[in-house]
């Protein structure tokens, strides 16, 4: 009952008054627009935020890789102070100290007897022994043949 | 209500819109200003930093591959002066710190109690450089009067003491724990709301510590010092390898550009260092070793001033031991200043009687006298108004060659040095390189001193004198080359050090080049045949048993020489013959079928004896009987043997 009185109402309006309910209403419009600027907005602030994430993960491997120089050279470091306590090491005197203090005594030259050792033959110089393949044949092309004709026959009928 | 938004719209728009054309306005005015360069330098510079990278020095190994010189990376601990206030009491606690960071040092056994540090005072106004590199100046001690540092104390100026210099890595790593434990000790104990009385002070907060320079390390000590040279404070080679070979060794200094963290440009280009060349010698480090042993008791035993051995391979030229007597010390600064920092190359002493064989090799060569050339000896003669003897003034009679060399006979080399006549006996001296230095590749060689007769110096009677190696003069490295050829069947090898280079990039070996052929195989030959049955003779406190040796002693007259400054040059000034020391040598090579070495020993003033045949020839015996082990040379009959199998 209700729903059918405004359908008349409606009916019996004027035409400037149906264009003016047709109207878009103002505050839709400004909605429209408001909605439309919200949404560039989250945009610019996606853009801004990815922006922002892909310049701090930037800065992170920055650092990173920083510090994967500095470690770097510290190792750098660290090895030539080892080459450097290895060559201390290797010193003629610390050896030599090394070698009294485990019992070494120098011998006279005459207590060094040289011997003469007769050469062994390097590697490179043993030849292996060449084993000829002796090929004996044991049937003739015709028994090969046969042989090989009746196989295929066996296994076609079997 | 519609006009009113659109007015608001278009008015925030125009805001936005004078805002636009003001920055590009702005960045017009950027591009087009007169101080645009000047703004993007600017502003680069607030972007990045740079940092000059030092790159370790090569090392310098020998033969074998053992490591003569090598950089280690090192940390100088300091005290920052500008963080105290002396006018509080608890700053006054710096100076106990400092006490007891420097017990720490020394506990831990990085000072040396027995050497006296200096206290010297460090101003540096660069300690804050973006790169974090502080220059600290030296200045050791363990007593600072830090009230005179605060007095000597300037604004703008940072002063610090430097307590420790070098200090290991291994070290700084555990200052830092300890700074840092400190620290959060103290904090925890102020988060913990305790009274202020018993919070723990940070007592190493004055302490900095920074990266030094690479300090140069030398495990052989004072036995390679004067071959190897050392590295001065800014890096550079002084002396030996060090110096002739700096430019290869330093490597070159990049300079390396950093950008701070932006998105778009995260970093520059770390470019990598260029490592210093590695340099390898020819030298054999047991040789060198054991010849320094056996030089300063050599120079003990017979009571000289000073000593040399030098090995030398006739066949390459390559130079296998220098030993030298008193060594220098490559941690001493006094040392840098020695003159002659290593005198087998730089000093020159007249060579006396081992410069005979060089006379007769002349004479023998030239065609002019053979084996059975003869000539009567009296013991002593005159030439050109000047009176010539043989040592002890000892009449020989009938003599040939053969007896020249084994009685050393100088009336006998002053008869073939005028039977060559001037001209030939000089180019035969220059043949054999003796008018100018070897070219060896260490620094600071010098040559000796040779009057010719094209000199207006020269008188007809230094023929004579020079014939026997007096009125001459050579560095022990120019008559050892020199005697070379003949040892090496005529032969004049250039001598050398260097025997190859490495880097990361590969090696390259340096082979032997042949510097001249002063004379032939066969006047070689002969030479050394006679010197080897002088040697088994004569001279037989030479000898070495199982081997045979060729060689010849040396007694000469030691030249005094005063050293005078002339126009800002020091000049050795000589001022005539010692009357009481000589200088004793002896040059000898073996085996003389096939030389492997070639081996003079110099002793500069005996005192228990006054010959090279009796102090010079039993010391080259000595060394050459320990050196042949070594050298994995095996006897004559062992080789024969060997030979023949």
């Amino acid at each position: 009952m209700t729903t059918m009185t405004r359908s008349r109402q409606r009916l019996n309006a004027s035409p400037k008054r149906l264009a003016g309910v047709l109207r878009e209403a103002p505050w839709r419009a400004e909605t429209r627009k408001m909605a439309l600027l919200g949404v560039l907005g989250v945009f610019a602030f996606m853009l801004a935020g990815m922006y922002v994430h892909a310049g701090a993960q930037a800065d992170i491997e920055f650092r990173n890789e920083q510090n994967l120089l500095s470690q770097r050279e510290t190792l750098f470091f660290e090895v030539k102070r080892l080459e450097a306590d290895l060559a201390s090491e290797y010193a003629y005197d610390r050896m030599l100290q090394r070698a009294y203090a485990l019992g070494y005594v120098p011998q006279a030259n005459d207590a060094i007897e040289y011997v003469i050792v007769p050469p062994v033959a390097s590697a490179a110089d043993i030849v292996p022994a060449e084993q000829p393949v002796e090929i004996v044949p044991t049937e003739t092309l015709l028994e090969w043949a046969i042989r090989v004709g009746e196989d295929l026959f066996v296994a076609v009928g079997g | 209500m519609d006009d009113r938004f659109a007015f608001r719209i278009k008015f925030v728009l125009g805001f936005f819109l004078i805002g636009a054309i003001a920055v590009v306005v702005r960045l017009i005015d950027f591009q087009t200003d007169a101080n645009t360069e000047k703004m993007r330098d600017q502003a680069k510079a607030r972007l990045t930093y740079s940092a000059d990278s030092e790159p370790p020095r090569g090392r310098i190994l020998d033969r074998n591959g053992h490591v003569l010189a090598i950089d280690e990376k090192y940390f100088e601990i300091g005290l920052v002066i500008e963080d105290i206030d002396l006018d509080v009491p608890a700053d006054r606690v710096a100076a106990s710190e400092l006490d007891q960071a420097i017990q720490e040092l020394e506990r831990l056994g990085f000072f040396d109690p027995n050497v006296q540090f200096r206290n010297v005072l460090a101003i540096d106004s660069n300690l804050d450089t973006p790169n974090g590199l502080r220059d600290y100046v030296l200045a050791i001690r363990t007593e600072i009067d830090i009230e005179k540092a605060a007095d000597d104390y300037s604004p703008g100026f940072k002063l610090a003491y430097n307590i420790g210099n070098p200090i290991p890595a291994e070290f700084v790593d555990r200052l830092a724990l300890a700074q840092k434990e400190q620290y959060a000790a103290r904090n925890e104990a102020i988060a913990n709301g305790v009274a202020p009385e018993f919070i723990p002070e940070v007592t190493l907060k004055h302490l900095r510590w920074t990266e030094s320079n690479w300090v140069r390390t030398y495990p052989e000590g004072s036995d390679m010092a004067h071959i190897v040279g050392v590295v001065d404070s800014d890096g550079n080679g002084i002396y030996g390898v060090e110096q002739n070979y700096n430019g290869f060794l330093r490597g070159d200094t990049v300079s390396q550009t950093f950008e701070y963290a932006r998105p778009e440009e995260i970093t520059g280009e770390l470019t990598k260092t260029e490592e210093g060349v590695d340099i390898v010698l020819t030298i054999d480090r047991d040789i060198q070793a054991l010849a320094m042993r056996k030089i300063a008791e050599g120079v003990s035993y017979y009571g000289a001033e000073s000593g040399n051995i030098m090995v030398l391979d006739p066949q390459t030229g390559e130079l296998i031991a220098n030993a030298i007597w008193p060594a220098r010390d490559p941690l001493n600064l006094e040392d840098w200043t020695v003159r002659y920092f290593d005198p087998g190359v730089s000093k020159p002493f007249e060579p006396g009687s081992i410069f005979k064989p060089l006379t007769v090799a002349a004479a023998i060569d030239a065609g002019e006298f053979n084996l059975q050339s003869s000539y009567y000896d009296n013991g002593c003669g005159e030439y050109h108004g000047v009176q010539i003897c043989n040592w002890l003034k000892t009449s020989w009679g009938p003599q040939t060659i053969d007896g020249v060399l084994r009685h050393s006979l100088n009336l006998g080399t002053t008869w073939l040095a005028d039977g060559l006549g001037p001209t030939r006996f000089y180019g035969y001296l220059r043949a054999f390189r003796l008018d100018k230095a070897t070219n060896i590749d260490l620094a600071n060689e010098n040559s000796g001193f040779l009057v010719r007769p094209s000199d207006a110096a020269w008188v007809p009677s230094q023929l004579a004198q020079n014939s026997f190696g007096q009125g001459i003069s050579t560095t022990p490295i120019q008559i050892l080359s020199a005697l070379s050829a003949i040892a090496n069947e005529g032969d004049l090898m250039q001598p050398r050090i260097l025997h190859a280079m490495r880097s990361t990039t590969g090696e390259v070996v340096f082979g032997e080049s042949t510097a001249a052929r002063p004379i032939s195989s066969e006047t070689a030959a002969i030479v050394t045949d006679v010197l080897a049955s002088a040697v088994e003779d004569e001279a037989n406190q030479a000898q070495v048993p199982g081997y045979s040796i060729a060689g010849k002693t040396g007694t000469a007259q030691r030249v005094l020489y005063e050293t005078q400054i002339i126009d800002g040059v020091e000049r050795d000034i000589a001022l005539g013959y010692d009357q009481v020391l000589n200088v004793t040598s002896f040059v000898g090579w073996g085996p003389v079928d096939d030389p492997q070495f070639i081996v003079l020993v110099k002793l500069d003033g005996p005192t228990r004896d006054e010959w090279g045949s009796s102090t010079a020839a039993p010391l080259f015996s000595d060394f050459v009987q320990d050196m042949v082990v070594l050298m994995e040379l095996p006897p004559d009959q062992v080789r024969a043997e060997l030979a023949s199998e």
